[in-house]
């Protein structure tokens, strides 16, 4: 199965162990990624906020790198997942947009004849490769690991057919496949304040505070996320929650691609988790006999 | 929050767009598309409220004392000028030019991020960035060529 690869820019950065843990798995279970040559940002909601039909231009860009290609596109971050799906759907909508932003690409020699689709690349895992070869590659099962699914918003939310837009449930399918034991976890897709943790803390404090809050209520010793910005936002910030509200949260917080890695048998550092900001040592020795 | 979703709406059809523009929701907004997909009208709400930050940009109505605004533009400027987002040096610029005493707050976790290989010290430009903006050229043409009537904010020219 062959598709091209839009890591985006999250995933340059500080996110870099999620593009690591992505290509690794993928590649275990047949899924050929070829990174999209000089791709640039989705046109994020930043960018949207300022400006909207140069942010559909970025996206259509993209799509249009992508359409030379061939293959349907897959992505990692659920916010690239969003603006590219959109703007897919808008170009395929809307004739006036069609012709304005064909006409902008035409300087660059690029067009868009709508023909690539956008895949998130756990729709992938879950809907095409399936249950019986994800476990045939399982050797390490996750047994013990009561895992809280986190989906945060954009997954689903608006454009993601593939799951249900208020509780989805398809990371807890896969986590199941892995051995672990999803938790019950009620804000699944909430909020986790995006970009307001840099510019409001005062909002998206208490919001990563309830996420925590309710993983660990419901009994998960870990959070398994989709989002790099959630990831951030609950991993970077869990200190500030801790002093802001006087908590004492310790949550490892795990790419769901590096859970599936830890299954495959790939050690921590191949997986980019020698990076993480809340040691899960104690919780890999405590499940994994061979905690590498 | 100033007004919730449904107040943004009455306020808007009864006439108080300034009021709305300078209301703190418009930037509490974090695109979770939660109204969208609940909205038994099937009124894209998320959309609306980006269309507010636009039209507050546009005429200088935003909420004061809000950095948000401040951070999607340094964000569009760093797109336009490397074809992709560098986290850190957004950030950073954001805050020299605003607070400056907390990037101070932020240094501690910059250096586990640093320690831990997680922040890269250069952007990455692309190098198609001027055909890129070659096409918003063509854009900016084709709009003011009335190629796209009716439906362009002056940002976008």
């Amino acid at each position: 199965m062959e598709f091209t690869y839009y890591p985006g820019c999250a995933l340059e950065g500080m996110n870099k162990a999620y593009d690591r843990s992505a290509r690794l798995v993928s590649s275990t279970l047949g899924v050929d990624l070829t990174e999209l040559n000089d791709w640039n940002c989705c046109g994020s909601s930043a960018y949207t906020s300022i400006r909207e039909l140069r942010a559909h231009l970025l996206s259509a860009r993209n799509l249009a790198l992508a359409e030379r290609e061939k293959k349907d596109l897959a992505v990692v971050c659920p916010a690239c997942y969003t603006n590219l799906t959109k703007v897919n759907h808008y170009m395929g909508e809307d004739a006036r947009l069609r012709r304005t932003v064909g006409s902008a690409l035409k300087a660059a020699n690029l067009q868009y004849m709508g023909s690539v689709k956008v895949r998130h690349l756990l729709d992938i895992i879950v809907s095409d490769i399936g249950e019986n070869e994800v476990k045939a590659k399982v050797t390490r099962p996750l047994s013990g690991f009561k895992v809280a699914p986190y989906y945060g918003c954009q997954f689903t939310r608006p454009l993601g057919d593939y799951d249900d837009k208020e509780f989805p449930t398809m990371l807890d399918t896969l986590l199941k496949w892995l051995g672990a034991e999803p938790v019950n976890f009620p804000l699944k897709a909430k909020c986790c304040g995006g970009i307001l943790m840099t510019t409001n803390q005062p909002v998206a404090l208490p919001l990563v505070r309830s996420l925590l809050d309710c993983a660990v209520q419901n009994g998960g010793e870990c959070i398994a996320t989709i989002c790099p910005l959630c990831h951030m936002s609950l991993e970077a910030y869990q200190g500030d929650v801790n002093k802001a509200f006087s908590t004492s949260f310790k949550v490892p917080m795990f790419y769901f691609t590096q859970l599936m890695g830890l299954a495959f048998g790939f050690s921590k550092k191949e997986l980019g988790i020698n990076q993480e900001l809340i040691s899960s040592k104690a919780l890999l020795e405590k499940h994994l006999e061979v905690a590498r | 929050m100033d007004y919730s979703p449904r107040e943004i709406i009455a306020a808007l059809r009864a006439g108080m767009l300034d009021r709305v523009l300078k209301s703190n929701t418009v930037w509490l907004c974090t695109s979770c598309y939660y109204c969208t997909v609940r909205c038994p009208s099937g009124i894209k709400i998320t959309e609306m409220m980006y269309e507010l930050k636009r039209l507050g940009e546009e005429f200088g109505l935003v909420q004061k004392g809000s950095i948000t605004p401040t951070v999607s533009r340094a964000f569009v400027n760093m797109v336009d000028n490397y074809g992709r987002v560098h986290e850190t040096m957004l950030v950073m610029g954001v805050f020299l030019k605003t607070k400056p005493w907390a990037l101070l707050r932020m240094m501690p976790m910059g250096m586990k991020l640093i320690a831990r290989g997680r922040l890269p010290f250069l952007p990455h430009r692309i190098k198609g960035i001027s055909e890129m903006n070659k096409c918003a050229g063509a854009m900016t043409e084709a709009i003011v060529g009335g190629l796209h009537p009716g439906g362009a904010s002056a940002k976008e020219v």
